[in-house]
């Protein structure tokens, strides 16, 4: 019934070349922009490694619920939750999936490193705290890079595999630990906890040096009700930034380690494919371990001849109004195959070493087990 | 900007609304900006002196427009029609300057590290700039007293990032209840909840994931007090084939085999393929029309290897009523269904 075709030779040492590289991973983080199907790839990524044995995680903090949906699970929450695997899985495999809320997961972050319930709920109590606590807005990537961190020192999975952010937001995922980190140790965090701070603007005022005419400007700004409280927010989150600075370093020693693996998801359209390509550009910049581009939902390749109207109202049941109806349709159809073969080749050919693969489009969306299952034979033999 | 004011159709109006400013949001890759540029496009046709705005870190909606480079300040990308793309950095240095009203000192604070840590720290800020603005924009007159726009088309992030900006006016207005952001926090919010002036428009695509998504983001705005000015679903084939045909061309395959030339069973399977997505969407624009409780605007899909102006002239056409009228009767198969289908793909442009 599918009029999908199976995966072409073309790209038949690429597929090989992914489980290959796949199996010297621990961390694979899935990169690209919305809507490319991103996640269905990692979920079925994760699913097929599953199936050949590893014991593996697929964390997701995409705020929409398609993770759980593609994997067939009622929910996913704070806490990883098994998968049962199809049948024929290989002896030792496990699949878990989790799915990051960021509210529940800075609250419990206070309270792993908070000792006293007095500091909490100090800490809880902070209006800056809940916003940040309830925004999605940068907390996400801190949250997932903190989580990651937890799950690999665990040593309970052979392979973790990240469901990231859309990509306007890949860079930030890269930069948040360098971000994080210069914000905790930098000067205007120090700044933030000086004692004159939260004052208010009279207070701010009476600081001496370079600071003192900023912080005045700033609160007739912003109001010296914003400062104060940030800087309260500062302070109660004090305890908690060494904890914090730690975890950060751990997750930049990961991103650069040659068992993380970046893997970027794009469709052939010409924007997603080219932030692919800028992708690839800064992760060789940084030289972190680029796996490759998966281009998913391409146009199958239209064989090198057409069929006439003509030729297809020879046919029993084909009508002339049928037959160009037909061939219409045929006709569009090779020109996306067309523009999606040339658009697979500048990838290949801007990217290097790293491999190409492509995942045809399907008739029917991915949104089971099954489905999942349907594509490992174009990801990984 | 033209002196003449232009005279407004209502009969014309895309989406049914009369012009205001929107959001336009959705799932990553449904066609935001595309929808985006495509409503700007309609609303002047229309008759509404219209901006079409971009954000920081989003794709250029006026790129579909124009080949113009577009910056902080309106550049005219046709008559009545301009684009503006607001950035973190400008939009902080203009609210500073008209706090401070002191050019130079504004300007020395704007990068300035502390300032800059400041305006990332603290939370909600930087959306809070972005809306001051767009309710700036809202509000600017022109020499003569008159709004300078009648419609204001904001190319907005994906669901997830673009709720919290929304959201963010009220968030603050209660975390700041006194101060100079507290009084700007308070209009902004006003603005954003008043639906005579301010709406979001939803953009789907005819799948599972991006229906459920939307029907979800409903919920939660309507939760927050936000109204929903309309939904698009985007990316609608047009049946060429019939049930019945498509049954037959499926014997015609299975019957077959292998021994089939290549070019013709390419051919069929292609009739197979459109008409089982074909199935499905409309099975998904219906859960999405029950989920809401009415219907809602129909993109069709474009055949064509990269969006161009012309095409995005098309789909603004199509969002007019008229073109609406079309696009209905067709995606109902109306009687001369596919035939009609050859054509909106044929054309890719109504009348």
């Amino acid at each position: 019934m599918s009029a999908t075709k199976p995966p072409r030779r073309r790209q038949g040492d690429g597929t090989r070349a992914l489980s290959k590289r796949l199996h010297r991973l621990d961390v694979l983080l899935v990169c690209g922009s919305g809507g490319v199907g991103k996640t269905s790839i990692a979920a079925a990524l994760a699913l097929d490694e599953a199936m050949n044995g590893r014991r593996v995680c697929v964390l997701t903090i995409d705020p929409a619920r398609r993770l759980a949906q593609a994997m067939g699970l009622d929910a996913l929450d704070d806490r990883e939750r098994e998968v049962t695997l199809p049948p024929g899985a290989a002896p030792g495999g496990s699949l878990h999936g989790l799915m990051l809320d960021p509210k529940t997961a800075l609250d419990r972050l206070v309270a792993e490193t908070v000792t006293t319930t007095e500091e909490q709920e100090r800490i809880y109590a902070n209006r800056v705290y809940q916003q940040v606590a309830s925004s999605s807005a940068g907390m996400q990537e801190y949250m997932a890079l903190a989580r990651l961190f937890e799950l690999d020192r665990g040593g309970r999975f052979d392979l973790i595999v990240v469901d990231t952010p859309p990509a306007a937001h890949a860079r930030e995922l890269l930069d948040s630990p360098q971000r994080i980190l210069r914000f905790l140790e930098g000067r205007s965090l120090r700044w933030f906890l000086k004692p004159g701070a939260r004052m208010g603007r009279v207070g701010l005022r009476a600081i001496g040096g370079s600071n003192g005419p900023i912080l005045g400007i700033l609160s007739k700004v912003t109001g010296a009700e914003m400062i104060r409280d940030t800087t309260e927010f500062f302070e109660a989150m004090q305890g908690i930034f060494g904890s914090i600075s730690d975890r950060i370093r751990v997750v930049e020693r990961m991103f650069a380690s040659p068992s993380t693996g970046f893997l970027s998801v794009t469709s052939p359209e010409r924007e997603s494919v080219d932030q692919a390509v800028t992708f690839w550009e800064l992760l060789e910049e940084r030289q972190y371990c680029y796996v490759g581009t998966v281009v998913n939902r391409v146009e199958p390749e239209a064989p090198p001849s057409m069929a006439t109207p003509d030729e297809l109202t020879g046919i029993d049941g084909i009508d002339e109004s049928l037959a160009a109806r037909i061939s219409a349709a045929q006709q569009d159809h090779a020109a996306l195959a067309g523009r999606d073969r040339s658009r697979l080749d500048e990838l290949a050919e801007a990217t290097g070493s790293a491999l190409t693969i492509s995942v045809p489009r399907l008739a029917r969306v991915v949104n089971d087990l099954d489905g999942l299952r349907a594509l490992a034979p174009y990801l990984a033999e | 900007m033209a002196a003449r004011t232009p005279e407004l159709d209502p009969a014309a109006l895309p989406l049914g609304l009369a012009p205001r400013t929107v959001f336009v949001t959705g799932k990553g890759g449904v066609g935001k900006s595309t929808v985006a540029a495509a409503l700007a496009l309609a609303w002047r046709d229309a008759g509404a002196r219209t901006l079409l705005v971009e954000l920081e870190g989003q794709a250029s909606a006026a790129a579909l427009l124009s080949p113009k480079k577009i910056g902080y300040e309106p550049v005219p990308l046709g008559e009545h029609l301009c684009g503006i793309r607001i950035t973190m950095a400008e939009a902080l240095r203009e609210y500073v300057r008209l706090r401070l009203k002191v050019k130079l000192v504004a300007d020395r604070l704007v990068g300035n590290p502390i300032i800059d840590q400041f305006a990332q720290a603290a939370p909600g800020f930087r959306d809070l700039l972005i809306l001051g603005k767009l309710w700036w924009l809202a509000t600017e007159k022109d020499s003569r007293g008159h709004r300078k726009w009648d419609a204001i088309v904001v190319d907005s992030p994906a669901t997830g990032h673009g709720l919290g900006l929304l959201g963010m006016a009220g968030t603050i207005a209660r975390m700041f209840p006194v101060g100079p952001i507290a009084a700007q926090a308070k209009a902004v919010d006003e603005y954003v909840r008043d639906a005579a002036r301010v709406g979001i428009v939803l953009v789907a695509l005819p799948e599972e994931l991006p229906v459920t998504e939307t029907l979800e983001l409903r919920e939660e705005l309507a939760s927050r007090g936000i109204d929903v000015a309309a939904e698009v679903l985007n990316g609608l084939l047009i049946d060429r084939f019939t049930g019945a045909e498509s049954k037959r061309v499926e014997g015609l395959l299975d019957d077959a085999g292998t021994s089939l030339d290549p070019g013709v069973r390419h051919a069929l399977e292609t009739v197979v393929w459109e008409h089982t997505r074909c199935s499905d969407q409309a099975a998904e624009r219906e859960r999405l029309e029950a989920g809401i409780g009415h219907g809602v605007c129909v993109l069709p899909h474009m055949f064509v290897p990269q969006l161009g102006r012309e095409h995005v002239a098309s789909l603004a056409r199509w969002l007019a009523p008229g073109g609406q009228d079309v696009l209905l009767a067709q995606l109902a198969g109306a009687t001369d269904g596919p035939a009609a289908a050859a054509a909106v793909h044929a054309a890719g442009g109504a009348s």
